[in-house]
């Protein structure tokens, strides 16, 4: 083979493949994603069926964990998110009283560290697609008005604008996701995720980290890092 | 500019190659300028404030090359002018890397400037091309042939560190200017791997690595070996995989750099692990400080006996300890890098000893071999943790771990860790398995230098239908993983 035709095989095996990974990416992110996002991913369902009841709950891990639809009195669903912060959870809510019956009542868990920079909002909220293009833009509109830049606190050395990152998340642009992909084997998280979801959506939202009930930890993947943090 | 960012693969390479290719349209000249210009580009990405270090760096030893050309006729001012070029290049480099630290030693606060990137590459380059000039080793090159010595992107900022006598003749051949699609295809191939050994085995694997020395005075037996073992393999493929590319780059360009790692790990002494681990630093270090420094104690002591303890002592023992001392500092500005080279020089001189007086030779038997590569990887791995390590009581603090003088523990056998082993394992199985890249690209020249034959001949490289989809492969695979690499670990130095 001359070595042009190389070249060429070369590139053409790499666009290949390079598709090919892309999507997978896009289409199974529970084959691949971290063991936080089946949690999330069940919010999201919950919120677009809009089946959610009287009340809601919103904001951070603690609330997820602590509060237990099962053994509330009335149809509850907890919205809450694993490093939600208040970001979070204005978002759950604006779309849960968007449904045609929304909640009658709103619990909020929150503690005023959820107001400051939010850390895990393109780790989390970005990238496990809790945040949209619409609520994104919508976000980022409200940021620019009250000249508040705390999403992009702290500086990310990925080298991108906030908007071409917050375009590659929503194309789910497979080089923020090789960390996990790597991690995963690229499928072998599938059937622990879809346990996970099918156990957060029957218990209504209400989710044990998977790291163990009661852990103190919280685990959090993200590209070329990996944190186990105490809380 | 990183070699694995996506400014540099998606953005200045292909400019860079595209307009290389195009100005020699126009001669040579304009080729060579334009080079230099990429290079300064490639250099001054990071930090612009460096560049004017570099640039004053090339003319001012630029300047004192003619000078020794001038005064040829005169030795002994030649010398002086050549001591003296010598004597600024290592004032530059001890300002810039080291007398913060040295102050510092003794409670004086220095604001040193950040240091420049790579001046310990395009410093030692330079001198050695000073002394070549005093030796008339090196021809008298115009200024432009002299900045694209230094400057040349591909080895400027971690080397490989370049001998005069092997690339300026390159840039003054006419074929370096003509565009080789063979070459092209070899230097991609050559880069690709090098990608691959970064961005997937080397960041992989360090992962543990930081976390792990932050620790070091409370991890148990099983986790500091993990640290340490994951460390030495990060350090491995992260050094292999930027010589590749930059081995890689230079060939794109038509141009054969120097060999500058050759399995290391596999190396049955200490001797021989010098020889194949930043060949080039150990080629300088030989020629321009141990042979003469041997050579000066050889002559003032001509009757010494090298086979008596006493003359081994003088003539073996001592320029290495000397030479080995200044390259552990080379590295860095901390007693850990002392020790490093201290360390070094005494398994080169046990091992000059064991050669001295070793009355059969060694054993060829596969536990024989097996049994000198072991050992002279623990003895290497030793030296890997002071040279990790931030300072001497942290190293020692990782090395009482491994000896299990913080508990006996072995690691918990959670996700995290089952599959740093299998990461140690697998790439264990590649570095001692399989042929370097070398070897695998041999029948085409990878490098200056000689290649010893290693591979199958299946796994031999040659421009066919499976090594183009395999390196397609790879590639995406490489590219994929850009996003979530750091800097190379020899980019420090």
């Amino acid at each position: 083979m001359s070595a042009a035709r190389y070249l060429t095989v070369v590139a053409a095996t790499a666009a290949l493949c390079f598709a090919l990974v892309w999507g997978w990416v896009a289409t199974a992110p529970l084959a691949y994603l971290d063991p936080e996002y089946p949690a999330w991913l069940a919010k999201i369902e919950l919120l677009q069926s809009c089946d959610l009841g009287e009340v809601v709950v919103v904001g951070d891990s603690r609330a997820a964990v602590g509060i237990l639809p099962a053994l509330l009195p009335v149809k509850t669903t907890n919205l809450a998110v694993g490093g939600g912060h208040s970001v979070e959870a204005y978002e759950a809510v604006r779309r849960a009283l968007a449904c045609p019956a929304p909640p009658r009542r709103v619990i909020v868990s929150l503690v005023p560290e959820h107001f400051m920079a939010p850390d895990l909002f393109w780790e989390r909220s970005v990238r496990f697609g809790f945040m949209d293009g619409p609520a994104l833009a919508d976000l980022r509109g409200t940021e620019a008005r009250l000249g508040d830049p705390s999403l992009d606190q702290p500086k990310r050395d990925d080298g991108l604008t906030p908007a071409v990152r917050a375009t590659l998340f929503r194309w789910r642009f497979p080089t923020l996701y090789v960390d996990s992909l790597l991690k995963s084997g690229g499928f072998l998280r599938l059937a622990q995720n879809r346990r996970t979801l099918a156990a957060v959506l029957a218990a209504r939202g209400q989710y044990f980290w998977f790291l163990a009930i009661s852990s103190g930890s919280k685990y959090i993947e993200l590209a070329g890092d990996e944190v186990d943090h105490r809380l | 500019m990183l070699f694995n960012s996506y400014a540099f693969v998606l953005g200045f390479l292909p400019v860079t190659l595209a307009g290389f290719f195009a100005a020699c349209r126009f001669g040579r000249t304009v080729a060579g300028c334009w080079l230099v210009a990429a290079s300064l580009v490639f250099y001054g990405w990071w930090n612009p404030t460096n560049l004017p270090v570099l640039l004053a760096s090339v003319a001012g030893n630029f300047a004192v090359a003619r000078l020794i050309g001038a005064t040829a006729a005169r030795p002994g001012v030649q010398g002086a002018v050549l001591a003296g070029g010598i004597a600024a290049n290592l004032a530059a480099l001890a300002y810039c890397k080291y007398l913060a630290g040295i102050l510092g030693a003794f409670g004086i606060v220095f604001a040193a400037p950040a240091l420049p990137l790579g001046i310990s590459f395009f410093t030692f380059t330079q001198i050695g091309y000073l002394i070549d000039c005093r030796q008339g080793l090196a021809r008298d090159r115009s200024v432009l042939d002299y900045a694209l010595f230094v400057t040349f992107f591909p080895h400027l900022i971690a080397g490989p560190i370049l001998h005069n006598r092997e690339v300026m003749p390159q840039f003054a051949e006419a074929a370096t200017y003509r565009f080789d699609a063979h070459n092209l295809a070899v230097g991609i191939t050559i880069f690709l791997i090098g990608l691959l050994k970064k961005c997937v085995f080397a960041d992989q694997i360090g992962a543990v690595v930081a976390p792990g020395f932050a620790q070091a005075e409370t991890l148990a037996m099983g986790g500091a070996w993990l640290v340490a073992l994951s460390y030495s393999l990060q350090l491995y493929f992260d050094f292999s995989g930027y010589s590749d590319m930059a081995i890689g780059l230079a060939r794109m360009l038509n141009v054969r750099s120097p060999q500058n790692f050759a399995s290391p790990y596999k190396a049955q002494s200490v001797i021989e692990y010098w020889q194949c681990w930043h060949m080039s630093l150990t080629r300088w270090l030989t020629l321009f400080l141990y042979n003469p420094l041997a050579l000066a104690i050889a002559r003032r002591r001509s009757g010494l006996d090298r086979r008596s303890l006493r003359g081994f002592a003088i003539l073996v023992a001592l320029p290495t300890c000397v030479t080995m001392g200044l390259a552990g500092i080379w590295h860095g500005c901390g007693l850990q890098f002392l020790v490093f080279g201290l360390l070094h020089a005494t398994y080169l001189t046990i091992n000059h000893a064991c050669r001295t007086w070793r009355r059969r030779p060694p054993a060829n038997t596969r536990v024989a071999v097996v049994r000198r590569v072991l050992l002279t990887y623990l003895a290497v791995l030793v030296g890997a943790v002071f040279f990790r390590a931030a300072s001497v009581t942290q190293a020692m603090a990782m090395l009482a771990g491994m000896a299990g003088l913080h508990g006996a523990a072995m690691v918990p056998p959670d996700p995290a860790t089952v599959r740093q082993l299998g990461w140690l394992l697998a790439l264990y199985a590649v570095v001692g398995g399989a042929p370097n890249t070398q070897q695998i690209m041999r029948a085409h020249a990878p490098a200056l230098g000689k290649v010893l034959p290693g591979a199958l001949p299946w796994m031999a490289w040659q421009p066919t239908l499976p090594w183009a989809v395999a390196l397609g492969c790879a590639a995406t695979l490489g590219l994929l993983s850009i996003s979530g690499t750091g800097e190379f670990l020899y980019f420090q130095f």
